[in-house]
């Protein structure tokens, strides 16, 4: 059986295409101003990865911010539900879900089928999403990918005190004219989001296995800060950013 | 020649900084500059500053009271006293049946309720969120390349009912206000939403101490017309500004400085001369 998943984040569109028991191609692509503009080019790149013709894909689920708009979805899922169960599909033995997009983070524990038990979000404040480390990379003249690299390579600790990003922006531009090194400043931007994430997961009753998904995830710097603040393994899977679009595929089967 | 009693308030914010010289019940002079990196020197500066605009030196200043998120660097204060109490003395000196103090600062945003004798009774304050503070509106007037006091006047200008920003954060609200700009929403029509959002997280400082006539606000946002008519229309109330509402801390620690002063006589046992 064939579907189609379409995550529209606020930053980035994915697709994920699956067919039977496995995810056979997925694609990403920046959100933009246009919702259908991006929906319609992020399907055709899945398409074409997948070498099929775009007719014979019948049902299509949608979720994420931008979700709503996807006129082509036959289904629309709450990004959470998604979330969920694309990692129970993965990851059997997960129990608790951390996902961190561009503009919200969100903790959820799961039963042994995926559905949620317990959840907490927070999508009000950019701090501990992905837009913080957007602003501070910009500051620091890197891209995203690079934040990471460079927390890993950092040999000291220094902290970030302000837990707004308009207002750590400033700090970091301190710590950048004080002459603190950037490898250390990428850390304490990494460490910042870990500590918001850890406090979402510590308003759960947390069990193993902890997986992260979403586009935060691909910093493997904040997984493993995470990881020491709560003393846990985090598991994390090889395209953390697609998950929720294999949820939103996985609902669409089932209509 | 009569005793006068000239007292000085400074004011070190996290982004601006007052002075003001006070004689009896006169505003001899006031100054208000950006805060530099060294608060001492800021101190010095805003001081000699309205100095300069009186016609006394810093030798007939009989005490000098501190306030602000930076008032423990100011070598010359006499005393420190917190800006919350600050704030509502000098709102009580413009506005004397002041209940409701909203303080718009650079970094911060904080709401005080007084009695009617201008004594601090409860406040709140975010220190911790952009929102609704001065760095929200420098955001938005960056991203627009406007002045700050273009904001209010052009939100006000629109024709149209804006659309809602989904969050009160200015980060998100930042983007938002982006993509609808590129979308086509005309840009008086966007800041308009921008600054509904913004006043939406203020009214929820404000629901915390609840709003009780009069209602002054202070800080350098009270200059944003856009802000305040919103503040105004949702609570159904009008907001008192007086001249400068940037000096309101300094002022009410101008006023303080009397008190201690004379306090600080009688207790010492001190002649006051007169004649």
């Amino acid at each position: 059986m064939l579907s189609a998943g379409i995550d529209v984040g606020a930053e980035n569109t994915k697709v994920a295409i699956i067919e039977n028991d496995r995810c056979i191609s997925f694609s990403i692509v920046s959100s933009g101003w246009d919702t259908q503009a991006s929906v319609r080019l992020a399907f055709k790149e899945a398409i074409e990865k997948a070498g099929l013709n775009p007719e014979v894909i019948t049902r299509i689920g949608a979720t994420g911010m931008g979700g709503k708009n996807v006129t082509s979805a036959t289904i629309y899922t709450s990004d959470s539900t998604c979330g969920a169960r694309g990692v129970i599909w993965l990851f059997p033995k997960a129990r608790t879900v951390v996902d961190i997009g561009a503009e919200q983070s969100q903790a959820m524990t799961l039963d042994d089928k995926g559905n949620i038990l317990q959840y907490v979000r927070n999508d009000q404040c950019a701090a501990g999403a992905g837009a913080f480390i957007t602003e501070m990379a910009s500051i620091l003249e890197s891209n995203i990918a690079d934040i990471s690299q460079a927390s890993l390579l950092s040999e000291n600790r220094i902290k970030v005190n302000s837990t707004c990003t308009i207002f750590a922006e400033s700090e970091v531009i301190s710590l950048i004219n004080e002459g603190c090194h950037k490898n250390d400043i990428a850390r304490s931007i990494c460490e910042a989001v870990a500590s918001k994430a850890v406090s979402l997961l510590q308003e759960l009753k947390i069990e193993r296995d902890i997986v992260f998904i979403g586009g935060v995830a691909r910093n493997r710097s904040i997984a493993g800060l995470m990881g020491n603040q709560i003393g846990q393994d985090i598991v994390i899977p090889e395209e953390p950013h697609i998950i929720t679009a294999i949820g939103a595929a996985l609902m669409a089967r089932v209509k | 020649m009569k005793d006068e009693l000239i007292t000085a308030g400074i004011d070190i914010g996290s982004s601006s900084a007052q002075a003001v010289i006070f004689r009896n019940k006169t505003i001899l002079s006031f100054s208000n500059i950006s805060v530099g990196i060294d608060k001492k020197e800021t101190a010095n500066k805003v001081l000699d500053l309205a100095l300069q605009k009186s016609n006394i030196s810093l030798k007939d200043i009989k005490y000098i009271v501190g306030t602000g998120y930076g008032r423990y660097q100011i070598p010359f204060a006499s005393k420190n006293v917190t800006e919350i109490t600050c704030h509502a003395r000098g709102a009580y000196y413009f506005f004397p049946k002041v209940r409701t103090v909203l303080d718009m600062g650079g970094q911060d945003c904080k709401v005080i309720s007084c009695d009617e004798g201008g004594k601090v009774i409860a406040f709140v304050m975010n220190d911790k969120c952009a929102a609704g503070t001065g760095r929200s509106m420098e955001v938005i007037a960056r991203l627009f390349d406007i002045r700050l006091e273009d904001i209010g006047p052009m939100s006000l200008d629109i024709t149209e009912k804006p659309p809602q920003l989904g969050s009160t954060c200015v980060v998100f609200a930042k983007s938002e206000a982006l993509r609808m700009l590129r979308s086509g929403v005309p840009r008086n029509v966007v800041l308009a939403a921008y600054c509904d959002a913004l006043v939406q997280r203020i009214l929820l400082l404000l629901q915390r101490i609840g709003v009780k006539d009069d209602l002054v606000i202070s800080g350098g946002i009270a200059k944003n017309t856009g802000v305040v008519q919103r503040i105004e229309k949702n609570l159904r109330t009008k907001a008192y500004i007086c001249f400068e509402p940037q000096i309101v801390g300094a002022m009410g620690a101008a006023i303080i400085a009397q008190k201690l002063f004379s306090e600080q006589s009688h207790s010492s046992g001190g002649k006051i001369e007169s004649g």
